[in-house]
């Protein structure tokens, strides 16, 4: 992979829903390539070490976890959640090995609104930060949260996510909208924090589901941040809906996407068996989409940026590029995201 | 010989037109999808009855077209809908609003010329259709005919390695052995008298074989003539008194590891449809022994061993490698074609 497709390492990633890893249990999964492994410690603290252990290089998920110390399968090798060696059995009373300099490797890892997020770089603090939901507090759980993985390269499953001009064909289904209900869009976008926002605007209501939500009127933005991350936030009368869509690299040829919805209609949380179906269609018409694009993608041709619709996507590449240049030189990250008005038809 | 001449030698060649499918395969309004040389292809037949081949990839994303509608006259893709004419030509975008005029036209997939003859669908790889040469016309055929059978196969085996099979006389009594055909141990002397033909050379008419069987049964005063033409191009024709069995047989290459080898058998005899659902089995049996010996020796060529070529036995293949040389190097140095065979009788046992 060419070194400016290759995802970003200063950022913060999708790692899974914080519901998924219970107190003192562990999860390995491979993230960027890399093999970790995600636990939760009896405090209910999340922690992420390199799922190797340093002495053989097995993995740590195979071994025991007891709330406190991870005890490698292999040798008994004990590790705290901080990644330093605890406790080698083998050595016998009189051997000294100063056990702190032995450590698995740490990721800084943040739990926000129900999500556990993975650093890969050197400095999370100067890093793009993790999106805040407005209306939610911090402490807030998605009442929805779907992965998908798709077989795709990092930029183009991004690009997909905010793309306009795909939805009339690859989203065609009964509930969502027909074939035919193609209009003229016009947005205005500004340049937000790491990434730009389609500002506050009245819902469009060619998408049917929306109509169902009902209660006043519907506003409605989109905000995008580097590395992935995409914020749709509808606002119905005094009622709020969240819709965040994270896009984590698994390896080069396979991305995950988190779906976490966020809503305050209490109206709505019984209505989330129903809900569910629709979600995952949704989404499934994305995979295969991708995966379809992968298979012509394998002959490396030559692709196009065309007219506003694609104006995103040119940011993105934009973003991405000024944000690996910026971390590089050790610069403030200037967005090059102008403010401007898109018109495209979808 | 150096590695890198060795697969340069070994690639397809270009400024050829390649076999794709029967024409038949081709139904009005529909798509078909298939990778020749390494490259995708879209194939397809617009409402007026016209093939045409486009590369299978979107210019815009990438994406295969044959995921998308065609109705007969644009292709539509299935991930923006962008809409393609089967020239190849962009018609529309949908994305674009009317207020942002885009000369969508100048937007183009790559078409692949596409010529249909005698019921077969050929497609060209290369810059000038006009100077390569032509798709040959099977002899005693009228130009309209259709094949009356045709049957396809792909063998994971590198294109050179399947075509030298193509040309190769003395496997016969080894692979091709079955009791309706030919007995096992059943070889004898053979002295057949080649000419150059065009692009390729040709086994003179001759009485067939008698250690053949069914050929005994056909009847009438018979006379086999076997053409072979690059790129990969063998035409068996058949007279049997006043009545003729000519068969195609094509090598395509579809990756460097694996080809499509097709065949259309066009008869004249009304007898013989009778016995098609037969001539099925026949020329099943005779693929699948072919592509049976192909994939064992795939096994062996992973070790890139060298080969060896020995006369006469082998000539037609040594042939098959320097016309195929002349005429990459012709192509190369923008000068006319120079057959390099000469006429010759080959003696071998098979």
């Amino acid at each position: 992979m060419d070194k400016a497709a290759a995802p970003l390492r200063e950022a913060w990633y999708y790692a899974v829903p914080s519901q998924k890893i219970w107190r003192g249990k562990t999860l390995a999964k491979i993230l960027l390539g890399e093999p970790i492994l995600l636990g939760r410690d009896s405090e209910g603290a999340v922690f992420a070490l390199r799922d190797l252990c340093p002495h053989r290089a097995m993995p740590l998920s195979c071994g025991r976890f007891d709330g406190r110390e991870i005890e490698c399968c292999y040798h008994g090798w004990r590790f705290a959640t901080s990644g330093v060696c605890t406790a080698i059995p083998a050595l016998v009373d009189g051997q000294k090995i100063n056990l702190d300099r032995i450590a698995a490797q740490r990721y800084p890892v943040r739990e926000v609104s129900g999500n556990i997020w993975l650093y890969f770089g050197a400095d999370p603090e100067g890093a793009a930060a993790i999106p805040e939901l407005e209306g939610f507090p911090p402490d807030a759980s998605p009442q929805v949260a779907e992965t998908v993985r798709f077989d795709a390269a990092y930029d183009h499953a991004v690009i997909g996510l905010m793309d306009p001009g795909h939805v009339p064909f690859v989203h065609r289904s009964w509930f969502w909208r027909s074939g035919r209900a193609f209009a003229e869009k016009e947005k205005s976008f500004a340049p937000s924090p790491w990434g730009f926002t389609m500002e506050r605007h009245a819902t469009s209501m060619n998408s049917r589901a929306y109509k169902l939500l009902g209660g006043g009127p519907m506003e409605t933005d989109i905000a995008f941040t580097l590395p992935g991350v995409r914020v749709e936030h509808t606002s119905v009368g005094r009622h709020t809906l969240v819709n965040m869509t994270a896009m984590t690299p698994i390896d080069d040829q396979t991305v995950e996407l988190n779906n976490c919805i966020y809503w305050t209609m209490p109206w709505l949380t019984p209505l989330r068996p129903v809900l569910l179906p629709f979600i995952r269609t949704f989404l499934g018409q994305d995979r295969d989409a991708l995966g379809r694009q992968n298979e012509g993608l394998k002959y490396d041709p030559q692709l196009m940026l065309v007219g506003d619709a694609d104006i995103q996507a040119r940011w993105y590449y934009r973003l991405k590029r000024e944000y690996r240049a910026a971390r590089a030189e050790n610069r403030p990250f200037e967005n090059p995201v102008k403010k401007r008005t898109l018109r495209w038809r979808s | 010989m150096q590695v890198n001449e060795r697969a340069e030698r070994a690639k397809p060649l270009r400024e050829m037109w390649y076999y794709a499918m029967p024409s038949a395969a081709l139904k009005p309004g529909a798509l078909a999808a298939r990778i020749y040389l390494g490259e995708p292809l879209v194939f397809g037949r617009d409402r007026d009855g016209t093939a045409f081949a486009l590369r299978d990839l979107c210019p815009h994303r990438g994406i295969p077209l044959h995921h998308g509608k065609f109705d007969g006259g644009e292709i539509e893709c299935a991930y923006h809908g962008w809409r393609f004419k089967p020239s190849g030509q962009c018609a529309a975008i949908p994305a674009l609003p009317e207020s942002h005029p885009h000369d969508v036209g100048r937007i183009c997939v790559p078409a692949y010329p596409v010529r249909e003859v005698q019921g077969n669908v050929w497609v060209f790889f290369g810059e000038n259709p006009e100077g390569a040469p032509e798709v040959p016309l099977l002899p005693d055929l009228e130009p309209e005919r259709r094949p009356n059978m045709t049957y396809a196969v792909r063998v994971p085996a590198r294109p050179d390695d399947a075509l030298f099979n193509l040309v190769d006389p003395t496997h016969n009594p080894f692979i091709h052995v079955s009791w309706w055909w030919r007995r096992r141990g059943s070889i004898r002397a053979k002295e057949k008298a080649f000419v150059p033909s065009p692009y390729g050379f040709t086994m003179v008419p001759h009485r067939p074989s008698t250690n053949y069987a069914p050929y005994k049964l056909l009847g009438g005063e018979a006379q086999t003539q076997i053409i072979f033409r690059l790129p990969g191009i063998r035409i068996e024709h058949m007279a049997f008194g006043k009545h003729r069995l000519v068969t195609l047989n094509t090598i395509t290459p579809i990756s460097d590891s694996e080809i499509e080898e097709s065949y259309a058998i066009y008869w004249t005899n009304p007898l013989f449809n009778l016995l098609k659902p037969l001539g099925r089995v026949i020329v099943g049996t005779f693929a699948a022994q072919d592509g049976g010996a192909l994939r064992l020796q795939a096994d062996g060529a992973k070790y890139n061993p060298s080969m060896m070529l020995i006369d006469d036995a082998d000539t037609q293949a040594k042939w098959y490698y320097r016309l195929k040389q002349e005429y990459a190097r012709a192509c190369a140095e923008k000068r006319p074609f120079v057959n390099p065979v000469q006429p010759r009788v080959l003696r071998f046992r098979s």
